[in-house]
């Protein structure tokens, strides 16, 4: 890359996006003329817009038709009517606040509730009802099995 | 029958629909064809360019008339383009679509006998590829400069800052471009920019 001062390549810059003005132009050439390293420096800045200049043809994609009603319609839905984004906002917030409290009461719920079954009592009672099951069930095994089979 | 763009601003920034929808028909085109520099993909495209025009309608009332519409759109339009690929995490771009894709248009260059509209369009993907790598200031200003062909003093109205901040920020983003340009692809330099030189001239 040539040496040259920031000032220099920004004129040169200048010079190339035809950004300088008549009386400077007159001036900046004459100095091209007489500094290798300036011309240098054109010459570099003006490969660099070579490249865009190649760059820059390529076609945009295609516009899809219809981006007015697009857009129209997102306006009109966050803005118009009941539907703003305000309320639409507060909504959403209600709705998570209502699913939080939901999720709280269940839990609470599911562990008073399963608590109940285990209260000190609770152990014997059940205890209770399963001998009881267990001396029907084998009263009607019994009963069921043929005259001189034991078990 | 002409209508005026500035009975169409005052007419769309009142919540005159119809209105808005000219004032878009009338620059869409442009628009679109700035953010296609920021992204080649349709879909982030399309998001895009919805985005840009909610913005211009809910802003039309802040629009002074100090400088064109259109460079107070490109604003718009460059804030959004660069937030929004900020939000993707400055990850690539759909510009440059893989390495795979590129190295089959160099394998398909090798084999073809015509190499020159190949070499033009690896030139483009190599642009996008070097564009998105360079922050996003000096990528906007390249993208104003050498792609829309803004003047200097509509960049610095696009862009809100001075003439000078123009001059300094364009050298260095073109500085910045043609480093990264010699670091990813040095093979592209001399190849490609060497003989542009000796034919371009200034504008």
């Amino acid at each position: 890359m040539t040496k040259l001062s920031e000032p220099d390549r920004v004129a040169v810059a200048r010079y190339l996006d035809g950004e300088t003005k008549a009386e400077a132009r007159t001036a900046f050439e004459a100095r091209l003329h007489a500094e290798p390293a300036l011309a240098e420096a054109l010459a570099e800045a003006n490969a660099l817009r070579g490249i865009f200049a190649c760059a820059r043809t390529e076609p945009a994609p295609v516009l899809r038709p219809g981006l007015g009603d697009r857009v129209l319609q997102r306006l009109q839905r966050v803005d118009g009517g009941t539907t703003d984004l305000g309320i639409e906002r507060r909504v959403v917030r209600l709705a998570r606040i209502c699913v939080v409290a939901a999720a709280v009461i269940f839990a609470f719920a599911v562990l008073f509730g399963s608590g109940a079954a285990r209260l000190p009592d609770s152990g014997h009672l059940q205890a209770d009802a399963s001998s009881e099951l267990i001396k029907v069930l084998d009263a009607k095994m019994k009963a069921a099995q043929p005259p001189g089979v034991r078990r | 029958m002409q209508v005026d763009e500035n009975d169409l601003i005052a007419a769309a920034a009142a919540g005159d629909h119809g209105a808005f929808q000219s004032l878009l028909e009338l620059h869409q085109a442009r628009v679109h064809r700035l953010l296609s520099r920021f992204t080649r993909d349709p879909g982030e495209l399309e998001d895009l360019a919805q985005e840009v025009f909610i913005k211009v309608f809910r802003k039309l009332h802040t629009f002074q008339h100090d400088s064109a519409f259109y460079t107070w759109l490109y604003r718009i339009a460059v804030n959004t383009a660069t937030d929004y690929l900020g939000r993707q995490h400055r990850r690539r771009l759909h510009l440059v679509e893989s390495d795979a894709e590129l190295d089959a248009v160099r394998q398909h260059e090798k084999t073809a006998g015509s190499a020159a509209p190949l070499l033009e369009e690896e030139v483009r993907r190599v642009t996008r590829e070097v564009l998105a790598t360079l922050p996003d200031k000096y990528r906007a200003i390249l993208i104003l400069r050498e792609f829309e062909d803004l003047s200097y003093t509509d960049m610095a109205a696009t862009l809100q800052c001075s003439l000078g901040t123009v001059e300094s920020r364009l050298f260095r983003a073109r500085a910045r471009f043609k480093e990264a340009l010699e670091r990813m692809h040095p093979e592209l330099v001399p190849q490609y920019a060497a003989p542009r030189a000796q034919r371009g001239s200034p504008r």
